[in-house]
């Protein structure tokens, strides 16, 4: 009898739509969309001279796509990162055994870079994120790592990487 | 500590074995479109586990299966964003579900979902210092809901069809209780 009577007051609890959920679905719906308005039809993506790397909050070495230069800036980092001609790949290194990577593609034909390959967790949140394309960035956050593209060059540099 | 209590602690560590098992397992394939999207499977063992046995129950769910989830994935940075995230969430639809009483649990659960991805990718942005992560949250808010949609549906499918021990919660009715506690 009491399975009986929970069974009765589930069903009248328990349903797929309820009047107030309109409120909620506009709410929602109302606030995608504002996202949508002030992050994407807004601001307008633009060529890219190059792109940092960052490596614990500070710029460890700067990429140029046009002459295919890279200039390490740490000296820490300089027998950690290592430049390929060939696959255009670049491959950063956290310890000196260099068991932590991550491989950095680039593009010179679209003028972007992805990171391609990564030990730093199972998930690898860092390579399934979208190629580098105006002020977007590509976070490795169990590496610390950081990658952020160099804008144009009328725009001042964005050295903090905090200011869009 | 009566049994009642200790049948409550026993289901609540299934609940939380299951979402800690299909956060693991989710985490082997790789995202939806964006990183850090799933379908959030284990979030529907975290709106049982608080639905049936109480918010209490709820928050220890999630807060477990966020420790120990990070810890299996190999991202224990990860708990930064996402207990915040999730703690919050689950606030609003607890708040949603039980003292309203109006709002069905799909709706409690995009507007939580949303939430949850909105909250993650700004703390992600305040941690790592990457505001251009920012540009990804409309994409995540709206993934968010859509997911939110599936564990809804799935979470109003399971109580509809499973006779789960401790639902009082849910009904909060007095006259249940007193029924229920006789019939277990």
């Amino acid at each position: 009898m009491g399975l009986g009577l929970e069974k009765q007051l589930l069903n009248s609890q328990n349903k797929l739509f309820k009047k107030s959920d309109v409120l909620v679905y506009a709410l929602v719906i109302v606030c995608v969309f504002f996202l949508f308005l002030f992050f994407v039809i807004i601001p307008s993506s633009s060529q890219q001279r190059g792109f940092s790397i960052w490596v614990e909050g500070n710029k460890v070495a700067e990429y140029y796509y046009e002459g295919q230069s890279l200039s390490i800036n740490d000296r820490n980092f300089e027998d950690k990162i290592y430049f390929d001609s060939e696959k255009l790949t670049i491959t950063v290194y956290y310890d000196q055994a260099k068991t932590q990577y991550n491989v950095i593609s680039i593009d010179h034909a679209n003028k972007s870079a992805k990171i391609s390959e990564a030990n730093c967790s199972v998930s690898k949140d860092c390579v399934y994120t979208p190629s580098l394309n105006g002020d977007s960035a590509i976070v490795c956050a169990p590496h610390k790592l950081k990658i952020t593209s160099l804008g144009d060059l009328e725009k001042t540099s964005p050295v903090t990487g905090g200011v869009r | 500590m009566n049994r009642l209590t200790l049948r409550k602690i026993a289901l609540c560590g299934i609940f939380t074995a299951f979402a800690v098992i299909a956060f693991t397992l989710e985490n082997l394939f790789p995202p939806l479109i964006l990183p850090g999207v799933r379908l959030g499977v284990s979030n529907v063992f975290i709106l049982l586990s608080a639905l049936t046995l109480g918010s209490v129950y709820g928050y220890a769910t999630l807060i477990i299966k966020i420790l120990l989830g990070s810890i299996f994935s190999g991202n224990v940075s990860s708990v930064l964003y996402s207990l915040p995230a999730g703690i919050i969430s689950l606030s609003l639809e607890l708040a949603l579900l039980m003292w309203t009483k109006k709002v069905s649990i799909l709706a409690t659960s995009v507007a939580g979902a949303t939430l949850n991805v909105t909250v993650q990718n700004v703390v992600f942005c305040f941690v790592t210092g990457s505001m251009e992560y920012l540009a990804y949250l409309p994409y995540l808010s709206l993934l968010g809901a859509v997911s939110g949609v599936a564990v809804g549906f799935t979470v109003y499918l399971l109580i509809k069809k499973i006779k789960f021990p401790f639902l009082r919660n849910y009904i909060n009715s007095k006259e249940n209780d007193i029924e229920y506690k006789k019939g277990s």
